[in-house]
């Protein structure tokens, strides 16, 4: 049997089922979703994941929320990433724009500073998995979408080179027309992941759906998933002892109504065997 | 008025030197050779990029005099990094800012 590319475990047992294993190791996989589809929270899971059940580190960069704002953000969850931060197990860069600055041009610049940065993070910590979140925000502060999007490549190439997994986040601006906008998907359509969350009678569906990985199995079809604060903290492993209270509560809670609280929650077990399987009923 | 300035680079690449060399010429002529310059190459010294959010090589950061300003590429447009660093007369300034507006 030949062997396919390896996979990381992400802690969410169900995702983990329909990609087979997980996340293709050493590669860079897209995550691609409108805005509050989950895509911070799934990309963050994997680097705790790894940090609490396979002692790998993790790399956070951001380009659109300032770390302090993250950090508060995913407090809900009962992630404490400060401390994780303080303990040298996450990284962080800080690629935000700054507020109110306004860069000049005066001639040809790449951004070879970023990539530096990126790749100090990765060795200083020692990170296994990084995120690459909302790339999108990098357009903006400058002037050339084509610098950008040549030098999104370089560092999407020296991030394989370093053998790091990296999920990358971008937004899409509607549910079904392209993956994300600035044309990324060209360099990085090697494995691309796209979370939804469609408005359904009056409720939210969230659905995962893997549209490909390049050299290794998945299965097909969008499969509906809820985040949930109460599992978020918990380690897969603990959750593997118990899946029958996971399974629960991933089948009594399907599109939250409250959607505030969806989006400042943790992406819990994807549990579905059949692609089209409409959310378990609400309980009333 | 003293100018402190920092430029970061990358290696000792063309660009870098390209940045290097136009900054120099600028120096002279415009500053009268008042000023204080720093070189920072981030391959050497990325925790400093990181504590200073530079993403772009070559940046040119003007601290002092206020405002702080970015000044992003190798330095080769001298009228935009004269813009960038306070130094044209107001009229110009005018000039520069409108030619800045038809570049976007």
């Amino acid at each position: 049997m030949i062997k396919e590319v390896g996979k990381l475990s992400t802690g969410i047992i169900g995702f983990d089922q329909i990609a087979n294993g997980g996340i293709p190791e050493g590669r860079s996989t897209l995550i691609s979703g409108t805005a509050g589809s989950g895509k911070t929270v799934f990309a963050l899971q994997f680097v705790l994941a790894g940090i609490r059940d396979f002692d790998q580190n993790g790399v956070f960069v951001t380009f659109e929320e300032t770390p302090a704002d993250l950090m508060l953000n995913v407090r809900s969850f009962g992630w404490d990433l400060e401390s994780l931060v303080a303990s040298q197990r996450i990284g962080i860069v800080d690629a935000t724009p700054e507020p109110g600055e306004e860069a000049i041009t005066t001639g040809p610049y790449d951004l070879s500073a970023l990539l530096a940065r990126i790749e100090n993070a990765v060795r200083r910590v020692g990170a296994r998995r990084v995120i690459l979140d909302a790339i999108g925000g990098l357009f903006p502060q400058f002037s050339d979408a084509n610098v950008v999007r040549r030098e999104l490549h370089r560092i999407h190439t020296g991030l394989r080179q370093l053998g790091v997994t990296t999920l990358i986040t971008i937004e899409r601006t509607d549910e079904d027309t392209g993956l994300g906008r600035f044309g990324v998907e060209e360099f990085v359509a090697d494995n691309v992941i796209i979370l939804r969350n469609r408005l359904d009678t009056e409720k939210r569906r969230r659905t995962v759906e893997i549209l490909k990985f390049r050299g290794a199995t998945h299965q097909k079809g969008e499969y509906p998933f809820t985040i949930d604060p109460e599992t978020a903290s918990r380690s897969s492993r603990s959750r593997r002892s118990s899946s029958s209270r996971s399974r629960r509560a991933c089948g009594s809670r399907p599109a939250s109504p409250n959607s505030t609280r969806c989006a400042t929650a943790a992406c819990t077990a994807t549990r579905s065997s059949s692609s089209a399987a409409p959310p378990a009923p609400a309980r009333p | 008025m003293t100018f402190k300035l920092r430029l970061y680079i990358t290696g000792r690449t063309p660009q870098s030197q390209r940045a290097i060399h136009n900054l120099g010429a600028i120096c002279e002529t415009e500053l009268n050779g008042v000023y204080e310059l720093e070189v920072i190459d981030v391959l050497e010294h990325p925790q400093l990029a990181e504590d200073h959010k530079i993403l772009a090589t070559p940046t040119l950061v003007k601290q002092l005099p206020e405002p702080a300003r970015k000044i992003i590429g190798d330095l080769s447009d001298r009228e935009r990094v004269l813009l960038g660093l306070d130094l044209l007369p107001v009229n110009l300034t005018t000039v520069a800012r409108r030619s800045a507006k038809d570049d976007v």
